[in-house]
């Protein structure tokens, strides 16, 4: 009886493996499709990370509570029936549960968890991960954005309204103000063409723009430079010395001259 | 890990079934889905309804098993003049050597293991009634004393299904008491031609031997009742039964919960006999026809568009 309560801990604990394998893929799959969502709405990736986390919790929670015996059975025939009744008899003891259990633990010897994989749909799901990566790729190198025009239903409204009967303007309907109140002086829209006379009074400064001359072209012989670009020598090092300084060099030299 | 003794045991049993049907197929040819359903009443203590034409060797069947299975067996031919007392018994006044007189109890056929109770449908009502109290109770009442039969105790009953003049034909309370209602068809051209050959040629005893005790059969009585079944296959025949109660397009009255627990024992039994340790859909699946074929009747509509209770047992089966 133990033997077949450790059989039955043993087949659930395989049922979680794989139910946890669906349910990782399958959440990268939706991480993915998250990620590209986030990409193109230009945000953080941290949300798609957190919902497929969400995600993974919840499909392997669903996945472990919709596998029943029932399934097993089918997809391992020699075990047909036979799981279901052993669960039921899980503690009876008569001759013919005792056989039966013996019965169950030959069999369960031929059952293996990859039987229990869905292995065309995994494949699918690996195929799918590969079209994903992909398009992951090409939004982000050719980075990619969705307009935002998209999210405004006024774009998908004009699509489907006849001509005439567009949606009346939300500052039409809402303020029943003037043109002048609402976009202020109708001149200043065209000041941008309007000449700009500048009058600087020489009163308060000599400078007169109106006087300002054009710039004049100079030409310069090789070698000989306009005395207006002519530079100055500076004053030597030495010059600058310090007063110690300058002691310090005559005893050097004056215990130079003793030496020799 | 403990070795399989039990399941081995199991495999032993399978054995002998199969041994036992050889037997019976060294005097009758074919037929092993009749042998199989005899075998399976027997298993459920239960009773069995043969309904075949004549000359299909159901008696000869019948025969040859008790004759294996070691059992007493008995034979009723019942006529519209046969007594109650007749199949019961009864009292008879006797002189003991003193000259004294005293009425002492004569057993009647019903006193043996296996009792075949031929053309049931020939003998009157209250006869009729006589033996379903046997096959019920397990026991006689004759006049103000009850006797107890001795286990194992079946009724195997035949009825032809034509030639009704002068017959009683048994209500539908009565019928429900037998557990299976048994169909022997003619058999295939090739088993027909191995009849000719094996009872034309020169006359010779059956030659069947007996290899199973009374109390091994009461043990394996035993053990069919403790085959598991699953609580979802349970459900199952819940559904088929309350369907030909609720299908009323097909089936005027259905089954009553007495199929429900013939269906199950019957399962636990082919499942025993065929060496599984366990019932399967499929045992339900061939048990339900030979459960369920006498305890519903069908509708005037399904019976003129010709279909048969077997027919409607498929298409119940099918939506299960």
């Amino acid at each position: 009886m133990n033997e077949i309560k450790g059989l039955f801990r043993e087949l659930w604990y395989e049922v979680f493996k794989i139910s946890f394998l669906h349910g990782f893929t399958d959440s990268i799959i939706f991480f993915m499709v998250a990620l590209n969502i986030t990409t193109l709405l230009g945000l953080q990736y941290y949300y798609a990370l957190i919902a497929s986390l969400v995600f993974l919790w919840a499909d392997v929670l669903f996945r472990m509570k919709r596998t029943t015996l029932r399934d097993i059975e089918s997809k391992n025939p020699q075990v047909q029936d036979i799981l279901r009744t052993a669960r039921d008899h899980e503690n009876s003891t008569n001759f013919m549960v005792l056989a039966m259990f013996e019965e169950l633990i030959q069999k369960m010897k031929s059952v293996s968890a990859g039987s229990i994989i869905e292995q065309k749909n995994l494949f699918l799901k690996v195929l799918l991960l590969c079209a994903l990566s992909f398009s992951i790729i090409l939004v982000s190198a050719y980075n990619i954005h969705i307009p935002e025009s998209v999210f405004n239903p006024d774009t998908y409204y004009k699509w489907f309204s006849k001509p005439g009967t567009e949606r009346l303007d939300f500052y039409t309907i809402e303020f029943n103000e003037s043109d002048e109140l609402l976009y202020g002086d109708p001149e200043m829209a065209d000041l941008g063409n309007k000449t700009l006379e500048l009058h600087i009074s020489p009163s308060l400064n000599e400078m007169s723009f109106e006087n300002v001359k054009e710039p004049e072209e100079k030409e310069f012989e090789r070698g000989t430079f306009p005395s207006e670009i002519a530079a100055v020598t500076d004053t030597s090092s030495e010059e600058k010395l310090p007063k110690e300084s300058k002691i310090a060099i005559a005893y050097n030299l004056k215990l130079k001259e003793e030496e020799t | 890990m403990t070795p399989a003794v039990h399941l081995q045991q199991v495999q032993n049993i399978k054995s002998m079934f199969t041994s036992l049907k050889t037997e019976i197929s060294k005097v009758i040819v074919g037929q092993d889905d009749v042998i199989d359903q005899i075998v399976v009443a027997i298993m459920c203590d239960a009773n069995a309804l043969l309904e075949s034409y004549p000359g299909l060797g159901k008696t000869l069947l019948v025969k040859t098993m008790a004759e294996i299975m070691d059992l007493k067996f008995a034979r009723i031919q019942s006529t519209p003049d046969l007594m109650p007392s007749d199949i019961t018994g009864t009292y008879i006044l006797e002189e003991k050597r003193g000259g004294e007189k005293e009425f002492r109890f004569q057993q009647g056929p019903l006193f043996a293991n296996i009792v075949l109770a031929d053309e049931i449908n020939r003998a009157t009502p209250k006869t009729q009634s006589a033996l379903l109290e046997a096959m019920q109770e397990k026991q006689v009442t004759v006049g103000n004393s009850t006797f107890k039969l001795d286990p194992p105790f079946f009724v195997l009953a035949t009825q032809n299904p034509i030639d009704q003049e002068g017959t009683y034909p048994l209500p539908e309370a009565q019928t429900d008491r037998f557990l299976l209602k048994i169909k022997v068809d003619y058999p295939p051209e090739k088993d027909e031609l191995e009849i000719i050959d094996r009872y034309t040629s020169e006359i010779k005893a059956s030659g069947v031997r007996k290899f199973m005790a009374k109390d091994s059969l009461l043990n394996l009585q035993k053990y069919c009742r403790q085959v598991p079944i699953s609580d979802d296959l349970k459900k199952k025949v819940v559904t088929l039964v309350n369907k030909t109660r609720t299908n009323k397009d097909l089936i005027e009255y259905g089954a009553s919960p007495r199929a429900s627990l013939g269906l199950v024992l019957a399962a636990k039994a082919y499942a025993l006999i065929n060496g599984r340790t366990y019932v399967s859909m499929d045992d339900l699946k061939k048990m339900a026809y030979p459960i369920l074929r006498h305890r519903i009747i069908l509708s005037f509509k399904a019976e003129r568009e010709g279909k048969t209770p077997d027919d409607v047992i498929t298409q119940l089966l099918e939506k299960l």
